[in-house]
């Protein structure tokens, strides 16, 4: 087992994990910052190459904190807790202008302003952004300031001392030897559960999110006792039939329409709508296509050029390969596979707008954490504010230390199941029936008695874990994920049966309690660990001036 | 070979594993040439061939460079194994490596010497003791990692071993020894001379220290060349070592330099030693389909100093080495195609998906 000391131990080397490590070392460069990464840190994540749009800025004169907060609640129904958006929505714009200093291209128009589109309810705040590079970009800032990545390794335990964060234990993903490293501080930043239920093509790893955040980090933290929220927001998202890559905004906000099958516009120039989309599905008006045909050319070049180079550069080969061309066919719109996330939806780690979680020395940020619909800015905000955070903490704590017992039973458990010997279960079946039983039982529309036969398959499925043949370091990465997987979607059952209501159109939709019930409902469900028990409270939404309850 | 979702070019692909270091799915492995993998210190024979037929030496040279810093020396020695293991053996005759390591340490000394791009500092000191061939690479590869190295070399002069004729063979070239040497003082590698280093004095004063004084046989190491504490040991100075030459004794040094950074950097010492799984390199998987119908072509000798021949000799590579998809988990998001130095990997998307 390997021994590792650090102040700073950052879980996910993605948006939120590199720019912590930056700041971190901007702020301190004498703090000593270990990055485990689960596949290696120059590409890895969810911005594997690049990204269109900055979802949220507030460009002082045309937008403004209080006009995203307000606009972020009305898109989430109002669970949203006002202090973390609005202190992200207020640096947004220093980190616009600070990405400008790296070299990152955000287009400007004739006069000069920034390329603004309108995504949210109220306001332009996505910001237009050109720069196919950007991951490395990062990677490489964070790397020359002195981080430390530990790359092919992912975390799979956090350890503490009294309630306190004192480090963690990884994985080494290829050779599968354990890494234990003792921290002052840990920020999980390893992104959102993103293969949650299977994708329509049947493809395990054609999914929209990184195929590599499989919510470990919900996992470490509630195990931590940390309180994760949101879970019972199943989203998912109308995407390109088949090789669900994103491009909504991209051709909406553009002036693209949106049609059902009836040929009725659904969405024009702007995505405020995105609930009609899931409607027509359900009523039958789908599958819903998004026409460019009527766009002049170069505004069908400017889409072409942003998703063939920025966005999922792979998209040419993709409509290549069907032979779609925009000015003459439609893109067909699917939902497709099911995922929980803080960066597109609500789902995360609860933290506060210091990025604080409710474990001392323990942060959150990005598509792990509970800030609404953040996108790519909260991941680097928060990133930010969890480094300014946890270099503060490093200075004015004492050191602590990790009980050795608990090193001991993470080693125990891992040499259990390193070995495929009498076992008779192949990871990847595991993992598909996993993830189909998920989309059986846990989404819209959702009922009690599906969530009380989901209780069969959970336990059913701890047993099995047992079971599967793990050949390989790698496997033994996948049994990992699994039970991630499977803890995440314990959550989800247990906050979606707790939560009386429907809200969110189709993301909780339940069968049994059709109708919003504010009067009961217009609150957070927290689940936490108590006694090896999930358990889900209710948690009041907090208004400016007042602290988040963790 | 069957491939779902990753297309290579077998001409022209280098197997250098650029891809698979990168992919963030962990989803290529390297089925390794046959001269990689017998190769003592790893080099890529397949990837410098195949630049240098290209007649992109300055490439060729970086490949090499990037597995060795001595290419110099290995130049000089030769590397039969590596040779010996070439699929032409059977027809025409195994490629002659040696000859094409010539043509580039003297057409690209700029690049086959240079220093390397040493890793953020770490504040760690270590010393070498003795500059034959195991205390070169142990001092470079422990300074690529960012550490503070310094040798210590009882002659008055670095690698004075290397200077004298050695079993049956000849001396090093005065000219490589100077290039190295230059190379071992542009690293930032402080070198001291003419002082009977104490192995135990130097570990009170540095964080680790390893020995490489080249016989004696009187260090008991354990794995790794660990001998106690933060001491270690390489080559033939360590008791039951089979090393013979120096290239073996430059190899051996290599799991003891990786094993004194590992503990310098607080890992344990076997972590990640396990280079094959770590780097994800997979055994040589036989020859690769389009060779087999090719025409013999025998080997075409040359020294390495008249290009034509050069070129022609390392147009022979068979190319058998490239990396396939291990577990199917590709996301195509396209990180290998922008590392490959001669895009010959392309990204399908998978067929459930087309
Ligand atoms: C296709 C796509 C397009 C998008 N487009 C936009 C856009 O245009 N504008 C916008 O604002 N936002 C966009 N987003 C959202 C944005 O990219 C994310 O919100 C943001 O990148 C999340 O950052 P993160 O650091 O939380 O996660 P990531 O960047 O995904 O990083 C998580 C990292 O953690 C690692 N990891 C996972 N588990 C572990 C573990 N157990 N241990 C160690 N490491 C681990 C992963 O390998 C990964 O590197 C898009 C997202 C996707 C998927
Ligand atoms: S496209 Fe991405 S996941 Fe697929 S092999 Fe390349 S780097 Fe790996
Ligand atoms: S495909 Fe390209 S990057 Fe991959 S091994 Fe071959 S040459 Fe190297």
């Amino acid at each position: 087992m390997q021994h590792l000391e650090t102040d700073l131990l950052i879980l996910g080397g993605g948006s939120a994990g590199c720019i912590a490590a930056m700041r971190a070392l901007q702020v301190n460069p004498a703090l000593r910052v270990t990055i485990f990464e689960k596949s290696d840190i120059t590409y890895g994540g969810s911005i594997a190459r690049g990204m269109d749009a900055l979802n949220i800025v507030a460009i002082p004169g045309r937008t403004d904190a209080q006009m995203y907060l307000e606009a972020v609640r009305e898109m989430s129904g109002g669970i949203v807790d006002a202090a973390p958006s609005h202190v992200m929505a207020e640096r947004s714009y220093a980190l616009l202008k600070e990405m400008e200093g790296w070299g990152v291209k955000f287009p400007v128009d004739e006069n000069g302003q920034y390329k603004t589109l309108k995504y949210h309810v109220k306001g332009e705040f996505q910001t237009a952004m050109d720069e196919p590079e950007l991951k490395a970009m990062l990677v490489k800032r964070a790397l020359d300031l002195g981080a430390r990545p530990v790359n092919r390794v992912m975390g799979i335990r956090l350890l503490t001392d009294g309630g306190r964060i004192a480090g963690a234990v990884g994985l080494n993903v290829r050779t599968g030897q354990l890494v234990v490293c003792r921290a002052k501080t840990v920020l999980i930043a390893s992104g959102g559960v993103s293969r949650f239920t299977l994708p329509n093509s049947g493809y395990l790893y054609g999914v929209y999110d990184y195929p590599g955040n499989t919510g470990d980090g919900f996992v470490l933290a509630l195990r931590a006792g940390a309180g994760v929220t949101g879970m019972e927001y199943t989203q998912r998202t109308a995407l390109i039939k088949d090789s669900n890559m994103p491009l909504l905004a991209i051709c909406v906000t553009r002036g693209a329409k949106v049609l059902d099958c009836e040929g009725t516009v659904l969405m024009e120039g702007e995505v405020n709508n995105i609930n009609a989309m899931n409607v027509a599905f359900t009523e039958g008006r789908g599958p819903v296509h998004i026409q460019l045909s009527h766009l002049p050319e170069e505004k069908i070049r400017e889409i072409e050029h942003i998703l063939f180079t920025t966005e999922r550069p792979v998209n040419e080969r993709f409509f290549g390969g069907r032979g779609i061309d925009f000015r003459k066919h439609d893109i067909e719109l699917w939902p497709t596979e099911y995922y929980l996330c803080g960066g597109h939806g609500l789902a995360g780690i609860r933290v506060n707008e210091r990025a604080e979680t409710a474990v001392p020395g323990l942060y959150a940020a990005g598509d792990v954490a509970s800030v609404a619909k953040q996108h790519l800015t909260g991941a680097f905000v928060f990133g930010e504010i969890a480094a300014e955070q946890a270099v503060k903490y490093c200075a004015e704590q004492p050191d602590t230390m990790f009980s050795e017992a608990d090193v001991e039973a993470v080693r125990a458990e891992h040499a259990e199941r390193f070995s495929a010997k009498g076992r008779d279960i192949e990871i990847h079946e595991f993992e598909r029936k996993v993830r189909r039983m998920v989309a059986d039982y846990l989404v819209s529309p959702k009922n009690e008695y599906k969530f009380s036969l989901w209780n069969y398959w959970s336990e059913t499925f701890a047993k099995d874990l047992r079971n599967v043949a793990v050949h390989s370091g790698h496997e033994l990465s996948k049994l990992y994920e699994i039970e991630n997987l499977l803890t995440c979607a314990d959550c989800s059952a247990v906050a979606g049966s707790f939560r009386k209501e429907s809200r969110w159109g189709e993301t909780h939709r339940r069968g049994d309690y059709p109708a919003r019930d504010d009067a009961n409902w217009k609150c957070h469900v927290v689940v936490k660990l108590k006694d090896g028990v999930l358990t889900p409270e209710k948690t009041p939404i907090s208004e400016l001036g007042e602290e988040v309850i963790l | 070979m069957f491939d779902s979702n990753i297309a290579i070019n077998t001409t022209t692909c280098l197997a250098c594993g650029n891809c698979v270091d990168r992919c963030i799915m962990d989803n290529l492995r390297v089925a390794l040439p046959p001269g990689r993998q017998t190769s003592p210190l790893g080099v890529n024979y397949q990837g410098i061939m195949r630049l240098v037929a290209a007649g992109r030496d300055e490439e060729a040279a970086r490949e090499l460079r990037r597995r060795t810093a001595f290419g110099g020396l290995l130049a000089a020695w030769g590397d039969e194994k590596a040779e010996r293991s070439c699929s032409r053996g059977h027809r025409g005759g195994s490629l002659a490596m040696g000859s094409v390591l010539k043509w580039l340490a003297s057409t690209q000394s700029a690049v086959v010497y240079s220093a390397p791009e040493v890793r953020h500092p770490s504040g760690k000191t270590a010393a070498v003791i003795g500059s034959g061939p195991a205390g070169l690479q142990a001092a470079m590869h422990i300074r690529e990692r960012g550490h503070a190295v310094t040798i210590f070399e009882a002659a008055g002069r670095l690698s004075p071993a290397l200077a004298e004729p050695s079993r049956g063979g000849d001396p090093i070239p005065q000219d490589v020894l100077e290039k190295t040497a230059a190379m071992i003082e542009a690293a930032g590698i402080t070198v001291v001379t003419g002082i009977k280093a104490d192995a135990s004095a130097l570990s009170a004063e540095f964080d680790a220290v390893i020995v490489c004084t080249g016989s004696g046989a009187e260090y008991e190491a354990g794995g790794y060349g660990h001998v106690s504490g933060n001491l270690f040991a390489a080559g033939s100075c360590v008791k039951g070592s089979a090393v013979r030459g120096g290239l073996q004794a430059m190899a051996s040094a290599l799991p003891a330099a990786r094993a004194v950074c590992s503990f310098l950097e607080g890992f344990e010492l076997d972590y990640e030693q396990d280079v094959r799984t770590a780097n994800g390199l997979e055994r040589f998987q036989g020859l690769p389909e389009s060779a087999e119908d090719l025409p013999d072509a025998p080997r075409i000798d040359t020294d390495g100093s008249d290009e034509a021949a050069v070129r022609a000799e390392a147009a022979r590579c068979l190319g058998c080495g490239r990396p396939v998809e291990r577990d199917m988990t590709c996301w195509y998001c396209l990180p290998c195609e922008v590392v490959c130095p001669v895009q010959a990997i392309r990204v399908r998307i998978p067929y459930l998906i087309r």
